[in-house]
């Protein structure tokens, strides 16, 4: 048992540290390492759920380190939810960049972070013990700055390295956080409190950490140009699933855990959510660049997630967990939707294109699919999404709700604002075309947030027993 | 399985059928349509018993279940009647636009989705199928002319507005009160604040969907760019259909909005404002459809006032006029696709005299026109008759402002005519421009239709009571309606064809004939081109246009002055920006002197590192003085 987590979790660390280190492989065996080695991690996550069961948290606990006195991992729904999907996206996005990156140089460097930061991902899914977190936190840290450099040029190493000062600054703050909680409970495990509380100053300093790596006012500033210095691919895979590392972690610490939030806790949160949200959704609508518009979307929706944990007594979990999956599938499918747009046309800026449809009408409708799921259209995941965000709002705070609502219409607008380089005139000398493997992931994509919002009403039971927390 | 499912994806597998095999493409939709159609009828029949319900599956508090009674299965029929018929003119009409394959398929899913509204049970199901219907809106509007992009956005952001608005209030009725069901057991009285928001907020996802001021604006853009039969299918009737639907619904089965006189008031306001600003807008365009789509927002406030009013009659009236509407406005917008469809234009100017050329489309066309005008004996008059006594009825309740909707309401009427009258003259009377001279009526599946609508408009009206109020609208309403101001319209048809026959007998005997003083027209003059010789549609109204206020009122109309879409763009990304400016970029600047302060702090420390090793010593010293100090001094 403890064997396939360790599996899950080392092997796309040691191969793709392999990969970084031997340079010298051609690129089809490469490849082909790349992705068996994430195919490999999928089906491992995946049979974890057969071994685990579910239904319940806290389903089984390993020991590696026995010097620490407390558990480190702990397998359950909200882990084996995440993780799958998370591994699912990762597998995808790695084929993806085979086909999308095959022209550019630093692909062993490339394809080995790439691995390193699954390993990382899968790993904080499953942590349970504060240093477990921080070592896997920093370990995607480091992977997203090499990731988000790979062009290698002036303006891009300028933004990973503003990337990862920030996040590091944030993970430090949270590291003295975590020495809080260390000095008041004398341990490291979330479980294992002596008491219900822990300090405020602890709380604010983990906060400010999460808010970092989750790309939250006020310390979202690395994401948009981050993510508009990163391959699209990378793109894809920071604002699906790195820079959900923050709520895993929020999840983790402060709602599956005995810690009784203080009351303005709530509000705190949702404010922040709102905040973001809206902050985000106005930088959206002004951006030039496709690339930016989906940054500032990214943050935009975290802050949603944040609003749907804040209010956790309700629905806010389910809300959270929905948002996170339905927001995963869908904004890594439009990253790599534009990641087809740029490979043929090779522009960014909005304005330069035009009329798209009609080169490229499959991954035309598909990015229509995933940009409708982002807004909140039924039947598409994200509605369901959506949906319980507000209901989770509307029993919190009423005002957040109506902040969460504006900003749910500016999305509306910013996405259409964005889907206008697909329609109307083609532009002379602007011709898009379909590219076999990545559309065919672009629309595959589409597809998992179609079927899942038809049957998330079907799942709502199982979504109840995974999270452990009681409906109405 | 149960008809109830049946009915919601027979039309999603003909459309997807249609739209993966597109050589079967008519083949699958019509069947589909007619299969619709199919259940729909049984549906409706056994609607006429108790209410069925069936649960789907339920699920932390939410259950997606759908209820079926006699409200419904009267409006889920007419859904797939006019289905079938769109459909049925849509073969010949779409074969000269682009995007057919789509078109069939949004066609399809759109009946899926309006009858999964009708079945739905609860808000949250109804939430559901509503949001599905917008997003085919958008699709459907896609389908066009250029431009059609900017139709569909603005719709998708309009009533994707008033979808979220929807959504609030739905949320606050399942927090704050515990069911959601559109059906509850008694009404609810509307006078807590909270219950107040919740109903105005579904509210507005009713009165966008239904195409009422202010949320009406994307009905005119979109007629621009869209087919015909997209107007005729979407806005003119199942979006009516379904907006006026849940409007009754949370009017009388949820809330009981004859208990909060205010609201009653407001929304016989929006009503007004709605049939006036409509109407008036429609006198001066120069379209067809444009023309037709501004009466579809006009006569929508009919229907808001009708409810408004809180009266039994009122309430019947305004679902009466619902039905009647969409009726003759389809078979409007169908008529003039068939006129568009072979004349190349729906240019007013480049129209005329077109009756002799296709007297059936003329037939359905003037039909049509008159019921919209409210003409006896034909049926919008009798609907607009209801929502007028309904009016003059909260005058016994002591409401002072009932004159005011009262004249507004007429005074639409009659400026529709004026409207119609102007049109009937512009497209089938009047000069024929020679362009035009081989136009002809086109086959089957384009009249068929039109002439059944107009067929259904004077049964409508001439049978009102024994067809449609007794069978149809009477029954889906809680309480009963008070029939003695329901006038005759079976013995004034008859009076009317008597007056009729006297006319044709003094025309037959030709004495009657009025010598006309003028010119002698010898032919091979050239007609001048202007306004005193030739009347042209767009003018005949002008001086609408040179009235002062009214004038500037228009103009401002006519450049979006008035249009929501502009004002929430402008807002919301002036919050935007601010917002952007203020945090964004702040908080950015704020970073960047942070670490300017680490290098300038960092260039200090590093000036201290001379490399000379008694410097380096002195400053051991120096610490360890301070850290002896501080210890000895506590």
């Amino acid at each position: 048992m403890s064997a396939f987590l360790a599996a899950a979790i080392l092997v796309p660390i040691v191969v793709g540290s392999l990969l970084v280190l031997f340079r010298r492989l051609p690129r089809a065996a490469r490849n082909t390492i790349a992705v068996l080695a994430s195919a490999t991690t999928l089906v491992l996550v995946v049979m974890l759920w057969f071994r685990a069961g579910s239904g319940s948290h806290a389903l089984w606990q390993m020991g590696i380190l026995r010097v620490l006195p407390s558990p480190l991992m702990v397998v359950d729904g909200v882990g084996l939810l995440l993780a799958s999907v998370f591994a699912f996206v990762w597998l995808l996005a790695t084929l993806y960049s085979t086909s999308y990156l095959k022209d550019h140089e630093f692909q062993d460097d490339y394809f080995g972070f790439l691995l390193v930061m699954l390993g990382a991902i899968v790993g904080l899914c499953f942590a349970r013990n504060l240093l477990a977190m921080y070592l896997f936190w920093e370990l995607a840290g480091i992977a997203t700055w090499r990731l988000v450099a790979f062009y290698r040029s002036e303006k891009e190493i300028a933004a990973a390295q503003k990337a990862l000062l920030i996040t590091f600054a944030g993970s430090v703050l949270m590291l003295i956080g975590f020495a809080f909680v260390f000095v008041q409970h004398q341990t490291f495990s979330p479980g294992q409190l002596t008491g219900p509380t822990i300090s405020p100053w602890a709380m604010f300093l983990i906060l400010l950490g999460i808010l970092t790596k989750s790309a939250s006012v006020p310390m979202h500033i690395w994401v948009p140009d981050a993510q508009s210095a990163a391959p699209l691919s990378v793109g894809a895979l920071l604002s699906g699933v790195v820079e959900k590392a923050g709520l895993i972690v929020y999840v983790r610490l402060f709602i599956l855990s005995p810690i009784v939030l203080p009351d303005w806790w709530p509000l705190l949160i949702g404010g922040v959510g709102v905040v973001s949200s809206l902050l985000a959704a106005g930088g959206a609508l002004q951006a030039r660049d496709y690339k930016r518009v989906l940054a500032y979307s990214t943050i935009s929706q975290l802050g949603y997630i944040f609003i749907g944990f804040a209010f956790v007594s309700s629905f806010g979990l389910a809300a959270g967990l929905a948002y996170i999956v339905a927001h995963c599938l869908a904004k890594a499918g439009l990253f790599m939707a534009m990641g087809v747009v740029e490979r043929s046309t090779g522009q960014h800026r909005l304005a330069e294109l035009s009329g798209l449809a009609k080169s490229m009408p499959v991954t035309a409708a598909a990015t229509a699919v995933l940009m409708l799921s982002v807004i909140g259209f039924p039947p598409f995941l994200g509605f369901w999404a959506k949906l319980y965000v507000i209901l989770a709002a509307v029993r919190g705070n009423l005002v957040i709700a109506i902040g969460a609502l504006i900003a749910a219409v500016m999305t509306a607008l910013y996405m259409i604002r964005l889907y206008r380089i697909f329609l109307g005139e083609p532009r002379p000398g602007v011709v898009g075309r379909e590219s076999g493997l990545m559309t065919a992931i672009v629309v595959l994509l589409a597809a998992a947030t179609v079927a899942l919002g038809v049957i998330l009403p079907f799942l709502g039971r199982f979504l109840e027993a995974t999270t452990g927390v009681a409906g109405v | 399985m149960t008809p109830l499912l049946l009915v919601v994806l027979v039309p999603i597998a003909a459309g997807l059928f249609g739209w993966l095999i597109g050589r079967l493409r008519n083949e699958f939709s019509f069947i589909g349509a007619v299969l619709t159609l199919y259940f729909a009828v049984r549906l409706f029949i056994s609607s006429r018993g108790s209410p069925a319900v069936f649960e789907l599956v339920r699920f932390t508090g939410l259950n997606v279940s759908f209820r079926l009674d006699a409200l419904s299965g009267f409006v889920l029929l007419f859904v797939a009647a006019f289905g079938v018929l769109v459909t049925l003119f849509s073969f010949r009409y779409m074969k000269s636009w682009t995007g057919v394959r789509g078109y069939f398929l949004y066609v399809m899913l759109a009946l899926a989705g309006a009858n999964g509204v009708l079945l739905a049970a609860n808000l949250p199901t109804l939430l559901f199928f509503w949001g599905l219907l917008l997003v085919l809106l958008y699709g459907i509007l896609l389908v066009g002319r250029t431009g059609a992009e900017r139709a569909a956005s603005k719709a998708l952001v309009i009533v994707g507005l008033s979808d979220f608005a929807m959504l609030l209030g739905v949320a606050l009725l399942l927090v704050k009160n515990g069911w959601v069901d559109l059906v509850p057991r008694a009404p609810m009285p509307l006078n807590d604040p909270l219950m107040i928001t919740a109903f105005v907020l579904v509210a507005v996802g009713a009165l966008a969907k239904a195409g009422s001021m202010p949320l009406h604006s994307w009905i005119p853009q979109a007629s621009e760019t869209s087919p015909a039969t997209v107007m005729a299918l979407i806005p003119a009737s199942i979006d009516k259909l379904l907006g006026i639907y849940l409007l009754t619904r949370l009017s009388v089965s949820m809330f009981n909005i004859a208990s909060n006189m205010a609201l009653r008031n407001v929304l016989m306001a929006v009503g007004a404002v709605t049939i006036l600003g409509g109407v008036i807008m429609a006198l001066v365009q120069k379209r067809v459809t444009r023309l037709l789509s501004f009466h579809a927002v006009s006569q929508v406030g009919y229907m808001v006032l009708g409810i408004g009013t809180g009266t039994p009659i009122g309430i019947a009236g305004g679902l009466f006029h619902m039905l009647n509407n969409s009726i003759y406005k389809t078979g409007l917008f169908l008529s003039s696709g068939t006129v568009e469809h072979w004349t190349k234009t729906d240019e007013i100017d480049k129209l005329g005299g077109l009756a002799r050329q296709m007297p059936l489309t003329f037939f359905s066309f003037l039909v049509c026109a008159m019921a919209i005008a409210g003409v006896p004996p034909l049926n919008g008059f009798v609907s607009k008759w209801m929502v007028y006594q309904g009016v003059v009825e909260i005058a016994r309740e002591g409401n002072r402002l009932f004159p005011v909707f009262l004249v507004a309401a007429m005074l639409g009427s009659v400026l529709t005519l004026a409207s119609f009258l102007k049109l009937l003259h512009a497209v089938f009377f009047g000069q024929r421009p020679a362009e035009l001279s081989r136009v002809r009526e086109g086959g089957f599946t384009m009249w068929l239709p039109t002439i059944s609508l107009a067929l259904l408009c004077i049964a409508f009206g001439v049978f009102a009571y024994w067809l449609p109020l007794r069978h149809l609208i009477y029954p889906s309403l809680p309480f009963d309606v008070d029939p003695i101001g329901i006038w005759q319209p079976e013995l004034v048809t008859v009076l009317m064809f008597i007056a009729l026959g006297v006319g044709a007998v003094i025309y037959l005997l030709g004495t009657a004939r009025k010598p006309v003083a003028g010119r002698t027209f010898v032919g091979g003059e050239r007609i001048a081109d202007n306004e005193e010789s030739r009347v042209t549609g767009t003018a005949f109204y002008s001086s609408v246009k040179n009235l002062p206020v009214l004038g500037d009122l228009l103009r401002f109309g006519e450049a979006g002055s008035f249009d929501l879409f502009n004002w929430v763009r402008g807002v919301l990304g002036g919050l935007g920006s601010a917002l952007r400016v203020v945090l964004d970029e702040t908080i950015d600047k704020a970073f960047g002197l942070l670490g300017r302060f680490v290098l300038v702090v960092g260039a200090g420390v590093s000036k201290l590192m001379t490399g000379m090793l008694p410097l380096y010593v002195s400053w051991v010293f120096f610490g360890a003085a301070l850290f002896y100090l501080i210890l000895v001094l506590r």
